[in-house]
């Protein structure tokens, strides 16, 4: 137990370092690897939400981008209209949530392969209407967000600032929910349906609540993603690719551990940016080869392959905490 | 006007027909969700292109090498690829397996023809009859003559081969079946090679009346998954539901809407059934033509 | 003042033309420790689904305290104070016994008022009861099948029940186990006053602490009655034996 307390210390320590070193960065790095870092700490958002329903509840949302699209639709809409960010974001929040409890009270309670296919459907759809309501949404001319009064290297730091929040935020919201009594109905979800359902867990509530969760952060990670692109249009945002890599990411970093998505999503983001830049044709083979050797020889993403290599408990503490 | 698009939409509803039995075929059966289908279409056209192009083989005729060439690669993934992912990972990294492929099968058409549109033309591409004072291309006709015939072989395969029963059997009950001394792995395999072959001949026919690139492969996809859930899981009759379907949907909505909300109309209509009947149209279980 | 806890009034659930359980009436007083028994495929099973709300579409009537619950949905019917172990257990795999045993402090009927620390201390509660403690953070995969039996009914138990429905808890036990079962099914009807109905197979199991014995056959309920009146009653022997073992009996006299 003594032994366990130091284990648990010394990666706290460890932690606080890497977060101390997260918020000095921007002001040691060019705009370059500040924006890749935005992005990674972006995709860090999107995947930890979609683990939250794939890794703690068992169900893949294909689709989960359709939020991403809604938050940067909603926020540049919203903008447009003279409301001011946060206000417009939030309603991207809100529509988000509608989403979640219209579609997912009834397509929750199939199995897992209807909601996939659902969750694609659901994007595909919203997207071709997103498209086509010209008026709305100016169509395949996409939405431009209000100008920025500030240089562009503030831009990047803000904007870099604000990723992490909401990545903090995310991590925050695992923890609570590993702990908290939702952790539980989720958890036992997944483990025998029925069998929740004989202890009392209202599971279709459960199930979309975490949708909900999920598709919060994921618009809200759009909604960010739009103002500090300063421009969308439907095939970014409601791009499949987005939440398909993210499901990559999550696979590769470890499904289902706190830290694990944030690593994949940083192995990811660098490896896509060394093919991209040396191997462009090659883009969509190699990352297709990767995902097949991860598959294959690492099932269980890197974070746990790297905790069996090395039975570093340090991590896996943080990450899997059960009698805390 | 109202006969010649319901027309239309018949003929394409043959096609897609076939497109989605090839898909349901393996979901249903093997229990795959193959996110490479759309990319082994589009292969299935480059090769009866690439074909007819070089060594001038008959446009209809180039689809059987097409055929056999994926039924061999889908043998091929499913024995290295899928086989091993199915004992290890749980239903959804194999479907995220099938996606890796279809990238690798994305790229490797991007380099062998790049995004160019290619179409196949022939002798009969210009050839049309008139139908009750209609226009009625006879390539369509042969495509949906050829979709129909390739339906009904894998029906009388299915039914009427031991190889199909069998196949049949491992979906219905694995334990059964092999305690009878059937190779389940075997029979998975099989169905999923002839899944891809299936979807190369779609692919193929398609090519002679639509322009094709690998661009089109998730479009297609999207199309298949729509026949699929339209119609219900693993039936050809399922197949047949949501293929006509959707070739009348695409066909009228076309005319009604515009070319591009097609595409979302589908979508639409396959949520909206998902929704309030997720066991498709027809809503049968298992595998039971 | 009625202390009928839960009254089932002409149940029946069909599956396509199979009648399962086919209008099945009776009462179950507050307190009560009964036995359910019937020759395999009889529909005991079923009933318990029934009564806990698993079909969606069920004929007939089912009364919880007074209030009509036929089409309460299964969480709600453990929310409502009652717990059903299964024939086959299903415990929660991936997680250790005592957070599947918090799993039923946190949902069943207090469980909207504890937090995650006082469910723990529930969880440990009943798990005293079965002598579940020393196996408290194992992982599910680690149990025997009479753990697992305890396991299942310790998180039953943690959902505060006020009626439980025991399935063929003894199924697989050896008969030290099923003695030890049996003391632990009489404590918990005595000393915490739960109601319990349990079906059972091993016949001494049941004759020994029911006080009433229901008797079900192909769907129907053929006999109601205490232990004594249930191993002569005829019906019930010829559903168990057979009609040529009553024949031959007959002319033994």
């Amino acid at each position: 137990m003594f032994l366990d307390s130091i284990k648990k210390k010394s990666s706290n320590t460890v932690l606080l370092l890497v977060l101390a070193a997260l918020l000095v960065l921007p002001f040691l790095l060019s705009g370059y690897w500040i924006r890749l870092i935005t992005t990674v700490f972006m995709f860090a958002v999107i995947a930890k939400s979609i683990d939250l329903m794939m890794g703690y509840l068992g169900y893949v949302p294909f689709g989960n981008v359709v939020f991403f699209g809604l938050g940067a639709y909603s926020a540049g809409i919203g903008m447009s209209h003279g409301m001011p960010f946060i206000v417009a974001m939030l309603i991207g929040v809100l529509v988000s949530t509608i989403i979640c409890i219209l579609f997912g009270t009834p397509v929750l309670r199939l199995r897992g392969h209807y909601f996939a296919v659902a969750s694609i459907g659901l994007n595909g759809a919203i997207m071709a209407i997103a498209l086509n309501a010209t008026g709305l949404t100016g169509g395949a001319m996409g939405i431009i967000f209000p100008v920025i009064s500030l240089p562009p290297d503030m831009i990047n730091k803000v904007f870099y600032f604000a990723m992490l929040l909401l990545m903090l935020l995310a991590i925050g919201i695992n923890v609570i929910i590993i702990r908290s009594r939702i952790g539980f109905a989720i958890r036992s979800i997944k483990s025998n349906e029925d069998a929740a359902r004989s202890l009392g867990v209202n599971t279709t509530f459960y199930k979309t609540a975490t949708w909900v969760i999920s598709a919060s952060l994921t618009s809200i990670a759009g909604a960010v993603y739009g103002y500090w692109m300063s421009y969308i249009s439907t095939v970014d945002v409601f791009n499949i690719m987005v939440s398909v890599t993210s499901i990559l990411m999550v696979l590769l970093g470890g499904v289902g551990t706190i830290l694990g998505p944030i690593l994949g999503a940083g192995i990811f983001q660098v490896l896509s940016e060394v093919i991209w830049s040396y191997f462009l044709e090659l883009h969509s083979g190699i990352l297709g080869i990767i995902t097949i050797l991860v598959i294959l020889f690492l099932p269980r993403g890197v974070l746990t392959g790297l905790r069996e290599l090395f039975l570093n408990r340090a991590l896996s503490k943080k990450a899997v905490k059960t009698n805390e | 006007m109202l006969f010649e698009i319901i027309l239309n939409g018949l003929l394409l509803g043959g096609l897609y027909t076939l497109m989605g039995t090839g898909f349901s075929l393996q979901w249903g059966i093997s229990g795959i969700i193959n996110l490479a289908y759309g990319g082994m279409m589009v292969l299935g056209g480059y090769i009866a292109f690439a074909l007819h192009r070089l060594i001038n083989v008959q446009p209809l005729v180039s689809i059987v090498p097409a055929a056999v060439i994926l039924f061999f690669l889908g043998l091929l993934i499913y024995n290295y690829l899928l086989k091993p992912t199915i004992k290890k990972g749980s239903f959804f990294v194999t479907v995220i397996m099938t996606f890796a492929i279809e990238l690798v099968l994305e790229n490797f058409m991007l380099l062998m023809w790049a995004s160019d549109y290619r179409i196949i033309t022939s002798p009969y591409s210009s050839i049309a009859f008139n139908v009750l004072g209609f226009h009625l291309p006879l390539i369509k006709a042969l495509i949906f003559t050829l979709s129909m015939l390739g339906v009904f072989a894998v029906y009388v395969f299915m039914n009427k081969t031991t190889t199909g029963k069998s196949i049949q059997a491992s979906a219905l009950n694995p334990a059964g079946a092999r305690f009878i001394g059937i190779n389940v792995e075997k029979m998975y395999m099989y169905n999923f090679g002839i899944g891809c072959a299936i979807a190369a001949v779609a692919g193929a026919l398609a090519s002679n009346i639509n322009a094709f690139s690998v661009v089109l492969a998730g479009g297609l996809l999207g199309k298949v998954f729509i026949i699929t859930i339209l119609g219900g899981l693993g039936n050809i009759w399922g197949a047949a539901l949501g293929g006509i379907t959707l070739g009348l949907v695409e066909s009228i909505g076309t005319i009604a809407v515009g070319p591009e909300y097609n595409e979302a109309l589908g979508l639409i209509v396959m949520v909206v059934v998902l929704v309030f009947r997720p066991r498709g149209l027809i809503g049968k279980k298992f595998w039971d033509v | 003042m009625s202390n009928v806890l839960l009254e089932a009034k002409e149940i029946s659930v069909h599956f396509g033309a199979l009648k399962a359980v086919e209008k099945v009436s009776f009462q179950i007083k507050q307190g009560e420790l009964i036995g359910f028994i019937g020759p395999n495929g009889a529909g005991k099973t079923t009933t318990i689904n029934l009564l806990t709300g698993v079909f969606r579409k069920t004929n007939g009537q089912v009364f919880f305290q007074g209030k009509d619950i036929t089409s309460v949905t299964p969480n709600q019917t453990a929310r409502l104070g009652i717990a059903r172990t299964f024939q086959i257990t299903k415990p929660l795999v991936g997680m250790s016994v005592e957070e599947n045993v918090m799993a039923g402090a946190l949902f069943g009927k207090a469980g909207r008022n504890l937090s995650v620390k006082e469910a723990r201390e529930k969880a440990a509660q009943c798990l005293e009861l079965t002598a579940m403690m020393d196996k408290r953070y194992f992982p599910v995969s680690k149990l025997t099948v009479p753990d697992r039996k305890r396991l299942e009914l310790a998180r039953s138990l943690a959902t505060d029940p006020t009626l439980l429905l025991l399935d063929e808890v003894m199924a697989g036990l050896r008969p030290i186990e099923i003695d030890d079962a049996l003391e632990l099914i009489k404590t918990i009807n005595e000393k915490m006053n739960i109601t319990i109905l349990f079906i059972e197979h091993v016949m001494r199991a049941v004759m020994s602490i029911s006080q009433r014995i229901i008797v079900l056959n192909t769907g129907q309920k053929i006999a109601e009655g205490s232990p004594k009146e249930i191993s002569e009653n005829p019906q019930v022997i010829e559903a168990y034996l057979g009609r040529k073992y009553m024949e031959r009996r007959g002319t033994d006299g």
